[in-house]
């Protein structure tokens, strides 16, 4: 895949003649921009930041910056018109937390030098927020806490067992923040709805607690819903080091005046976003025709539905988002439509030799009257 | 030298083709690792297998091949574990096949045919070097390093103390006070095998430096995970969760105070404080500790007088990284492996086979086959009545290869064994029933 390299200047107000005469070791920082943005397991997917991390190595930039922009819930979340499809799904959040280890872990820079900038982040992706060290803010951004976790564990009646699923779930989820190197007084107030959340000041140091006696500032005094962040509330605290605008911004805050830009990770991400959403969106269309189809009963129209089944079966299997939206919006999966598709084949074939075999009867039927009389 | 033998191996598979192409009778096969071969009935081969996830070697001749691809059948006659006996392996479950007179490179560790002393990377196919035996009998390695054997997925099915039975066996080839590591990533599971796992362990520590590095430990994957003499975390580690539950029911009475105290147990063997253990297993447990500041010596209590808070009687424990370390209830926190051989006092991660990772490999990939397969036997049952019998037939060939897969985690399809056998004649019956009466 092709590499292209962009300069962006920060200011041209700093812009510095230090690039004229210089040697290599004097050449622009290079930033690799990883989104993580859209629908956390199928926009954001293990899938193509294996790809990402492929890639970044090739490129091997001086700083990796991740910018998440993944929100279930609109900045109007009082109106709750947001489209339930599009909220982040929560079945794989270990394979998210493994995507988050491998990128800490392969990516051809240390964590030292990757940056988590916040856009925007509601729901299973302010895990992800949670997982580096180093995060900024754009100006209006959010990052609320995890309200599902607790509903994972809601289906079992007995108390016991329901403890059993909450702790382990609950652990799970603050390996997060634990790797972001997070203390749990915060990843408490994240993930758990009964923990408060405040914050007292030790010189300079900011000491998150769940006791709210002794603190200077509240962040969270319910015990029905978990702490939520605003840029601003998240750099009082110093959970955020910073709010920004844009890219540039976010790099002079960084100490960076001029920088190259390596775009080939958000091409990646941008193509296959494009590509698993435009499949997704055929095989509502493929899913229609089926549908059309097999109400005509004919054995032409029985393989034409089949025909169609048989594409949207090939599309969850190349993309894994199209299969999770498939389950998710249609209640379909992808052995039960395998079994259908195998039925109707059989169907199709049984109709095709009872046809032939009603042929072949009306022959012999035929014959059978010439020898008669 | 080695032109020689190159030459020499391409002189026999020239003849060996030669001679095949005299004889209608020759097969072709392809194995996972990518090797393949290729030859006829009544050849004399090398054949390395996996049966119910334990890999073994067998020489001997091809007797025969059965079936159609991709369930061929492949029926050797030889010697297997010390005894000549004519085993039919599915092509399925072969790991590699070779000519006796192949490359086939012996050396005095890889009687499993995988690398040692490899630096541990899995996959088949790398050069193996050499490794010495020392006066002593043992093996030596060419330099320190361990036994990892990857540890995941539910207990009981996935995860297995036959896996830590067959790298223990790999590890006693160089003598005792080697180093295994479990790289422990479970949700749990199957209460009885969590005995047979710790049989395994206690027997195990007698011998071997046994550590526990822990991405995710849950309930019996705690109980293991307790065992053993070291206990590190990834940063995103978890442990902990461990009620035991029949059904939806958690136990209780003199069940529940049983199991506490099994875990408390568990832990103090393992050299750690059992207030926090008891914790993890009923709700009505609580633990807190108090840190001297200036030795860090911790002490723990069951209840919450104790500084620092770890469960009340309102939860089930789960530790993360930070409180298990700050209670030092584990020994450190490693995210690599480079940073595990840090704390393993390792000048480098090196891994001494990597015969651990083909254990877990070849295990978790026979039981995604048997689960898939099962499944389309299963629907084939229903869209294929005529073929109902050579389905259940499979059905039951699977209950021999991947038992623990058939057992708890598919839930019995189709009835047990024995219940499967009994259909298989019933059904029998009655299709020659149904021929004399037409």
């Amino acid at each position: 895949m092709a590499k292209t390299l962009s300069l962006g200047i920060a200011t041209t107000l700093l812009a510095t003649t230090s690039a004229a005469g210089s040697d290599t070791s004097d050449r622009a920082p290079v930033v690799y921009v990883i989104p993580f943005s859209g629908q956390m397991g199928t926009d954001i997917h293990p899938d193509i930041y294996e790809d990402v991390i492929k890639d970044a190595n090739e490129v091997n930039p001086d700083l990796v910056i991740f910018r998440l922009d993944s929100a279930d819930i609109d900045n109007n979340f009082h109106i709750a018109n947001d489209d339930r499809r599009e909220a982040g799904l929560w079945q794989e959040l270990e394979a998210y937390r493994d995507m988050m280890m491998d990128l800490q872990n392969k990516l051809p820079v240390d964590r030292s030098k990757q940056i988590m900038w916040i856009e925007d982040s509601v729901g299973a992706s302010s895990l992800l927020a949670l997982s580096w060290p180093t995060i900024y803010m754009s100006e209006g951004g959010r990052l609320w806490g995890i309200d599902a976790i607790r509903g994972f564990a809601e289906g079992w009646q007995d108390p016991d067992v329901r403890a059993k699923m909450y702790a382990a779930w609950v652990g799970i989820a603050t390996g997060f923040p634990q790797a972001g190197g997070f203390p749990m007084e915060l990843s408490n107030a994240m993930i758990e709805p009964q923990h408060d959340l405040g914050v007292k000041f030790k010189g300079r140091e900011v000491q998150f607690s769940n006791d709210l006696q002794g603190t200077v500032w509240t962040i969270d005094s319910s015990d029905k819903s978990v702490a939520r962040f605003d840029a601003d509330s998240a750099e009082q605290v110093m959970l955020s080091r910073g709010t920004v605008q844009n890219l540039d911004d976010l790099m002079f805050l960084l100490g960076y005046r001029e920088y190259g830009t390596a775009d080939s990770g958000e091409k990646l991400v941008d193509d296959y976003k494009e590509t698993w959403r435009r499949t997704f969106e055929r095989c509502a269309s493929w899913l229609k025709d089926a549908r059309d189809r097999q109400s005509g009963g004919t054995l032409a129209d029985l393989g034409a539905a089949k025909n169609a089944l048989e594409k949207v079966l090939k599309a969850g299997q190349r993309y894994p988002a199209v299969a999770a939206r498939l389950r998710q919006d249609y209640g379909i999966d992808l052995f039960q439509l395998e079994t259908q598709i195998e039925a109707m084949k059989r169907q199709i074939a049984e109709g095709r030799r009872s046809g032939r075999n009603r042929r072949g009867g009306g022959g012999s039927g035929r014959g059978g009257g010439g020898l008669g009389p | 030298m080695i032109i020689a033998r190159c030459l020499s191996v391409l002189v026999l598979m020239l003849l060996g083709t030669f001679a095949t192409d005299a004889v209608a009778a020759e097969h072709e096969f392809q194995f996972a690792n990518g090797s393949s071969w290729r030859g006829e009935e009544g050849a004399e081969v090398v054949v390395v297998f996996v049966e119910n996830g334990v890999e073994q070697t067998m020489t001997g001749n091809v007797v025969k091949v059965d079936g159609r691809m991709p369930y061929r059948l492949v029926a050797v006659r030889g010697e297997v574990a010390g005894s000549v006996a004519t085993k039919a392996i599915f092509e399925s479950d072969i790991v590699s096949m070779n000519s006796t007179g192949e490359a086939v490179v012996i050396v005095d560790t890889a009687d499993s045919g995988e690398s040692s002393d490899g630096g541990g990377a899995a996959g088949g196919g790398q050069i193996v070097p050499s490794t010495t035996r020392g006066e002593d009998g043992f093996l030596k390695a060419s330099k320190p390093g361990v036994f990892f054997l990857p540890w995941e997925g539910q207990v009981g099915t996935l995860a297995r103390h036959e896996s830590i039975e067959e790298i223990a066996r790999e590890a006693d080839k160089y003598g005792p006070g080697q180093i295994i590591v479990l790289h422990i990533n479970s949700p749990g599971g199957l209460v009885l095998e969590g005995d047979n796992i710790s049989e395994t362990l206690l027997e195990l520590k007698k011998r071997h430096r046994v550590v526990a590095w822990i991405k995710k430990a849950i309930s019996a994957g705690a109980f293991t995970a307790l065992h053993c003499d070291e206990i590190y975390f990834e940063k995103v580690g978890a442990m902990g969760s461990a009620v035991m539950f029949a059904g939806t029911k958690s136990i209780e009475g003199a069940q529940l105070a049983a199991w506490v105290k099994d875990f408390g147990d568990v832990a103090e063997k393992g050299g750690r404080n059992r207030i926090p253990a008891e914790c993890m297993v009923t709700r009505t447990k609580m633990a807190s500790y108090d840190k001297d500041p200036e030795t860090g010596k911790v002490t723990w209590y069951p209840d919450m007088r104790g500084e620092f808070a770890i469960s009340d009687n309102t939860q089930v424990l789960t530790l993360n990284a930070d409180n298990a370390l700050d209670s030092k209830f584990i020994d450190g926190i490693a995210n690599t492996e480079e940073e595990l051989a840090v704390l393993l006092d390792l000048e480098e991660w090196h891994e001494i086979t990597n015969r651990g990772r083909k254990i877990h490999e070849n295990w978790h990939r026979l039981c995604e086959r048997c689960e898939k397969d099962v499944k389309r036997i299963l629907r084939d049952l229903q869209l294929r009545p005529e073929r109902t019998i050579s389905l259940l037939e499979e059905l039951l060939v699977w209950w021999d290869r991947c038992e623990p897969m058939m057992m708890w985690d598919l839930g019995r399809p189709g009835g047990s064994k024995d219940e499967l056998r009994r259909t298989i004649e019933r059904e029998r019956r009655q299709r020659a029933r149904n021929r004399d009466r037409n």
